[in-house]
C-alpha cells in the first residue's frame, strides 16, 4: 500500500519540472565602432577649399543666397476668345458639301502693361467648345493661324451633328499646347498681345441638303489656360517685385555658443540679371540671424540704393547674364562681425524693377528659360580660425532596447582614441532624452581630445595623442530604456582662449571609438 | 524507510533533468501480461561542473567563479548531454502473435529529448565570458556539434514469451530539432580591439514551426536481443543486445537551414556611414548576406539518436546473492563516447535488491552509480542514479535518475 502511495506522490514529479528563474549570466565585450580619419582633403574637389602653395587651405565660398525665376512676372492669364458665325442670307438650301462660312477674328490677351510680341510655352491648355444649331451634319473647322508648333499651325476639325437654336449641338475637346509658339502680332505683324482665328463652316458632304438661316449662329469657344512661357518677347513693362526671404545655412545651424575669428575678411556679393532687360535692385537688409538669436546686420555703402542692373547678351543658348559686383571688407563693412555672429539664418529684404525706364528697348525685352536674377555670395581667404568655447550641438534620434527580462546591456563604456593634428580641442558632452525631451543624464567625457598648440602646424606636423572614456553605470545603463534622443554637444577651442590657427592639407584627425560593455545575457 | 521514502524523492526529483543504470534483469518466468513503466533522465559533462550545468539548465545566475570552475577542467573538446525518457510497456503473453506460441505482443509507447553539444574552450570563453578575457585574442570553434530532438513514438511488436527478447516497430512523430555544426571556426582580433575578424564554414538546421506539434514523421526499431550463455562453474548467465530507437523522422518542409561559408573583418563604421542620417542597418542591408549565410526552407531527414547497449544483465531467478554486470553502451550521436560500465548486483531477499556500478565515457568519464529494486507481490520498483556523487555534489559533472515500475500479471 505504501509503494503505491509513493507511486502516486511521484508520478507528477517525474512529468512536471519547473524552472523558478531565467538562467542568466554577464559577459564583457570590446569592440570597434567607429575609425575613420577626418581631414579636409575631400573638400578640395568640392571647390569649397583650395590648396596654397605652403600647403594652407583656402576658403572659396560660393553661394547662391537668391535666385529668382523671373517667369512668374511675365504672366499669361487665363483668356478665352470667342467667335460666332452665321450666314448673311435670310434663308438657303445648301447641298451636301457646300462650304458656306471663312471668318477671321482678332482676340486680344490681357497681359495689362506688358505688349509681348511672342512666346513659346512650355506648359498650357485649351479648352475648345464648339455650339451649332443647323440642323444638319457640318464639317466645323477652328484654325489659329498664329499658333505653331514645328512650322505646323494649329487647327481642329470637327464634324457636328444636327442641332437647333434651342438646343444646339456641343462638341468640346482639350488641346496640350506644351511647345507652341504663339505670334501676338496680329494679322499684319505690327501689334502685340494680338492673336488671330479663323473659322471654316461646310455641310456634310455626305449628307442631304441643309437649309440654314441667318438665325443659325455657330459660336467657338476656346479657354487658354496654366500658359508657362519658356520664351516670351516684347515689352515686359514696368514691373516691381519686393519680398523679404530667409535663407537656411544648415551647416552653422548646429553652433550653439562660441565664437570665432577670422583674418582678412574678403567677401563679394553679386547681383546676375540673366533677363535681356534692363532693371534695377535694391538691397534693403541683409540681417545674419545666429543660433542664440544674435542678430548682425550687414552695413555697406550699397546697401538700400537702388543699383542699375544691364540686361543680359546673348541668346538661350549662351545667355550670359550681366554682373553687378559689391566688395565687403573691414574698411567699408561690418563683414567681420557679421560673420563671427555665425549666422544660420540670413534675412534677405530686396526689391527689382524691370523697366525702370519704360519700353526704352523698342519692345526688345526677352526672357529665356535659363533666365534668372540672382544674388550670390563669395570669399576667398586664407583658412585660418580662432575658436572659442565654439559649440557644436546636434540632436539625434536614438533608440536602445533595453529589457532587463531579456539579454540587456548592464553597463559599459565608450572610449575614443583620437591622434588629432589640428590646433583645436575638443570636449564631448552626451545627454540622453526621454520621449519628453527631458534629460535624463548627461555624461561628460573624462578629458578633452587634445590638439596641438602649434598656430602653423606644418611640415612636420606635430601630432596629439589622446584617450578619453565616457563611463556608463548599471543605473544609467538602465535608464537607457527611456532613451528617445541624445545631445551631441562638442566645445571646440583654439590654444590660448582663440587664438587664429591656419589649416594646412596635411593635417588631420583620426578617430577611434570602442564600446566595452558587459551585457547580463538572459534566456 | 523514512530514509528510503526520502532517497526515492530525491532521485525522482533528477529524473527529469538528469539519466540511467538501472540494470536490466532477465527473468523467464512465464507470465501472462506485463506492464513496464520506466522513465530515465540524466546531464552529463566531461568538464561543465554540476553549478553551472544545473543553473544552464533549470535557471539562476551563473556567476564568475562558477564559470571559472568548469574553466579550469575544460580541454579542447568539451561535451554536455542530457536525456529526459519515458516509456510504457505493455507486453501480453496471453496472445500468440502470427500464431506462433512463442511470441506474446508489445506494445510501446514514449517519449524523448535528447541534447548534446560538443564545444571548444574558447567558444565557451566566447560566449559565457565575451572577448575581453580571450586568451591570445583568438577561439577556434571548429568541430562543434549541437544535436537537439524531442519525440513522441508508439510502437507494436513480438515478444519471446520465455527469453523476454522483443522487437518493436515504432511510428515516430517528431515535435522539434535542432541541429548543427561548425567545419571550421576561428576568431581573432588584435590585441588593441581595433579589428575583427570571423571566419566560418558550418550548417545548421531546425524546424521553423514551434508552434505545432506534429512536425515530421518517420519509424524506429527497438531490438532487445536476451542470449543465454554458459557462466563459469557451469552456471548460465545472459546476455543483452539493445539497439533502441534506431530510425529517423522526416521533417517537413517548415525546416530552416542556414549553410554559411564566410570570412569576414570589421574595423567599426566610417563616419559616412554614421553621419549619413540612414540607417546602419538599412531595410536592404542583411547580416545574413554580409556574412555570405545562405537560408533555404526544406524538408528532412533527421537520424533519431539510438541507443545501443551490449552486456552482461542480472538474472531474477538466479539463487545468487552476488552477481555480476558489465557493458558498454552508446547513443548514436557523434558527440557521445561509448561508455563502458561494470557492477555487482546484490539480492539478500527476494523483496529487495541492490547494486553498484563504475562507468566511464558517454558524454563524461568516471561515474559511480547506485539502485535499489524492491518487489512486492506483483509490483517491482526501481530507482537508480548513475552518478551518486554527482547527485550530491556541485563539483560532479553530471546528474542521473532513472526509475522502473514494472506490474506482472501470473
Amino acid at each position: 500500500m505504501m509503494m503505491k502511495k509513493l507511486i502516486y506522490l511521484c508520478l507528477p514529479i517525474l512529468f512536471f519540472s519547473c524552472r523558478k528563474e531565467k538562467t542568466s549570466w554577464d559577459t564583457n565585450w570590446k569592440f570597434p565602432i567607429l575609425s575613420d580619419t577626418l581631414s579636409l582633403k575631400n573638400w578640395v574637389n568640392d571647390s569649397i577649399l583650395s590648396v596654397n602653395g605652403d600647403g594652407s587651405y583656402q576658403l572659396v565660398i560660393n553661394r547662391d543666397l537668391l535666385n529668382l525665376r523671373i517667369d512668374s512676372l511675365i504672366k499669361l492669364p487665363d483668356t478665352t476668345i470667342s467667335q460666332k458665325v452665321a450666314s448673311s442670307a435670310p434663308s438657303l438650301n445648301l447641298p451636301a458639301g457646300t462650304s458656306f462660312i471663312n471668318q477671321i477674328e482678332e482676340h486680344v490677351f490681357n497681359v495689362k502693361d506688358a505688349q509681348l510680341k511672342n512666346v513659346i510655352l512650355s506648359t498650357g491648355t485649351a479648352n475648345i467648345t464648339i455650339k451649332s444649331p443647323i440642323q444638319g451634319n457640318t464639317i466645323l473647322t477652328l484654325i489659329l493661324p498664329s499658333v505653331t508648333k514645328n512650322g505646323v499651325v494649329f487647327s481642329k476639325v470637327v464634324t457636328a451633328p444636327a442641332g437647333t437654336i434651342a438646343n444646339p449641338s456641343v462638341i468640346t475637346d482639350q488641346i496640350d499646347l506644351s511647345g507652341y509658339s504663339i505670334d501676338l502680332r496680329g494679322q499684319y505683324g505690327n501689334t502685340f498681345n494680338t492673336l488671330q482665328s479663323q473659322v471654316l463652316v461646310q455641310t456634310d458632304p455626305a449628307g442631304s441638303t441643309v437649309t440654314i438661316t441667318n438665325s443659325d449662329s455657330i459660336a467657338f469657344f476656346v479657354k487658354f489656360s496654366n500658359l508657362q512661357p519658356n520664351y516670351a518677347r516684347g515689352y515686359f513693362g514696368q514691373i516691381s517685385y519686393h519680398d523679404t526671404t530667409l535663407v537656411n545655412l544648415d551647416i552653422l545651424s548646429k553652433i550653439s555658443a562660441g565664437t570665432i575669428d577670422i583674418q582678412n575678411s574678403n567677401f563679394k556679393l553679386e547681383v546676375f540679371n540673366g533677363l535681356k532687360v534692363t532693371a534695377r535692385s535694391k538691397f534693403s537688409l541683409i540681417e545674419g540671424i545666429n543660433a542664440s538669436q544674435n542678430s548682425v546686420i550687414l552695413t555697406h555703402p550699397q546697401l538700400g540704393i537702388w543699383s542699375t542692373l544691364n540686361q543680359a547678351s546673348g541668346t538661350w543658348d549662351n545667355l550670359q547674364p550681366s554682373v553687378l559686383s559689391w566688395i565687403f571688407n573691414d574698411l567699408n563693412s561690418n563683414i567681420s562681425a557679421f560673420i563671427e555672429n555665425l549666422p544660420n539664418k540670413i534675412r534677405l529684404g530686396y526689391s527689382l524693377e524691370l523697366n525702370p525706364l519704360g519700353n526704352d528697348s523698342g519692345g526688345w525685352n526677352e526672357y529665356f528659360s535659363t533666365s534668372r536674377v540672382r544674388l550670390r555670395l563669395t570669399a576667398n581667404m586664407p583658412l585660418a580660425i580662432g575658436l572659442n568655447n565654439l559649440t557644436y550641438c546636434d540632436t539625434l534620434d536614438l533608440q536602445v532596447k533595453q529589457n532587463s527580462d531579456k539579454t540587456h546591456l548592464k553597463s559599459g563604456k565608450l572610449m575614443i582614441s583620437a591622434i588629432n593634428a589640428y590646433s583645436f580641442s575638443a570636449q564631448l558632452q552626451v545627454s540622453v532624452l526621454n520621449q519628453n525631451d527631458e534629460v535624463i543624464f548627461t555624461k561628460v567625457a573624462s578629458n578633452k581630445i587634445q590638439g596641438t598648440n602649434n598656430l602653423n602646424n606644418t611640415n612636420p606636423v606635430e601630432k596629439v595623442k589622446s584617450d578619453i572614456e565616457i563611463d556608463l553605470s548599471e543605473t544609467e545603463t538602465a535608464d537607457l530604456s527611456q532613451m528617445k534622443k541624445v545631445i551631441l554637444k562638442v566645445i571646440f577651442d583654439t590654444p590660448s582662449g582663440g587664438q587664429i590657427a591656419s589649416v594646412y592639407d596635411n593635417q588631420f584627425i583620426f578617430l577611434q571609438l570602442f564600446s566595452n560593455i558587459e551585457l547580463t545575457n538572459k534566456y | 524507510m523514512t530514509r528510503i521514502l526520502l532517497f526515492c524523492f530525491l532521485l525522482l526529483g533528477f529524473v527529469v533533468q538528469g539519466q540511467q543504470v538501472l540494470p536490466l534483469q532477465q527473468d523467464t518466468s512465464l507470465l501472462k501480461h506485463q506492464i513496464i513503466l520506466s522513465g530515465d533522465g540524466f546531464y552529463l559533462s566531461n568538464t561543465l561542473q554540476n553549478d553551472f550545468t544545473k543553473k544552464l539548465l533549470l535557471g539562476g545566475y551563473i556567476t564568475d567563479d562558477i564559470k571559472n570552475n568548469s574553466m579550469k577542467s575544460m580541454v579542447s573538446r568539451n561535451r554536455l548531454g542530457s536525456n529526459v525518457s519515458a516509456e510504457f510497456d505493455y507486453q501480453n503473453f496471453n496472445v500468440n502473435l502470427f500464431g506462433n506460441k512463442k511470441w506474446g505482443m508489445v506494445i510501446r509507447a514514449g517519449y524523448e529529448m535528447f541534447n548534446a553539444v560538443q564545444f571548444s574552450r574558447e567558444a565557451f570563453q566566447l560566449g559565457f565570458q565575451g572577448n575581453t578575457q580571450l586568451q591570445y585574442n583568438r577561439a577556434n570553434f571548429g568541430n562543434m556539434h549541437v544535436n537537439s530532438i524531442a519525440y513522441q513514438k508508439i510502437g507494436f511488436g513480438v515478444i519471446d514469451k520465455k527469453s523476454k527478447s522483443s522487437v518493436v516497430l515504432n511510428f515516430v512523430n517528431g515535435s522539434s530539432f535542432f541541429k548543427g555544426q561548425i567545419d571550421q571556426g576561428d576568431f581573432a582580433q588584435s590585441p588593441n580591439y581595433d579589428t575583427i575578424g570571423l571566419k566560418v564554414k558550418g550548417q545548421l538546421n531546425y524546424n521553423s514551426n514551434k508552434k505545432n506539434f506534429f512536425n515530421g514523421q518517420g519509424f524506429a526499431f527497438d531490438a532487445d536481443f536476451r542470449i543465454k550463455i554458459n557462466w563459469h562453474k557451469g552456471k548460465t548467465a545472459y546476455i543483452q543486445v539493445m539497439a533502441k530507437n534506431i530510425g529517423v523522422v522526416f521533417f517537413n518542409n517548415q525546416t530552416t537551414q542556414y549553410n554559411v561559408d564566410t570570412s569576414y573583418r570589421y574595423t567599426g563604421f566610417k563616419f559616412k556611414q554614421l553621419l549619413s542620417g540612414q540607417p546602419l542597418v538599412s531595410k536592404d542591408f542583411s547580416l545574413l548576406d554580409t556574412l555570405n549565410v545562405h537560408q533555404k526552407s526544406k524538408a528532412k531527414p533527421v537520424w533519431l539518436p539510438g541507443y545501443i547497449q551490449v552486456g552482461k544483465i542480472v538474472d531474477r531467478n538466479n539463487p545468487a546473492h552476488w552477481q555480476p554486470f558489465f557493458g558498454i553502451n552508446v547513443y548514436t550521436s557523434i558527440i557521445c563516447l561509448p561508455q563502458i560500465y561494470a557492477g555487482v548486483h546484490y539480492q539478500p531477499a527476494k523483496w529487495f535488491a541492490a547494486g553498484a556500478q563504475m562507468s566511464y565515457g558517454g558524454f563524461g568519464l568516471l561515474r559511480g552509480g547506485l539502485y535499489l529494486d524492491f518487489r512486492m507481490k506483483d509490483f517491482a520498483i526501481g530507482i537508480a542514479t548513475n552518478d551518486i556523487y554527482g547527485l550530491c555534489s556541485k563539483r560532479g559533472y553530471g546528474a542521473s535518475a532513472q526509475f522502473r515500475l514494472t506490474w506482472q500479471i501470473k
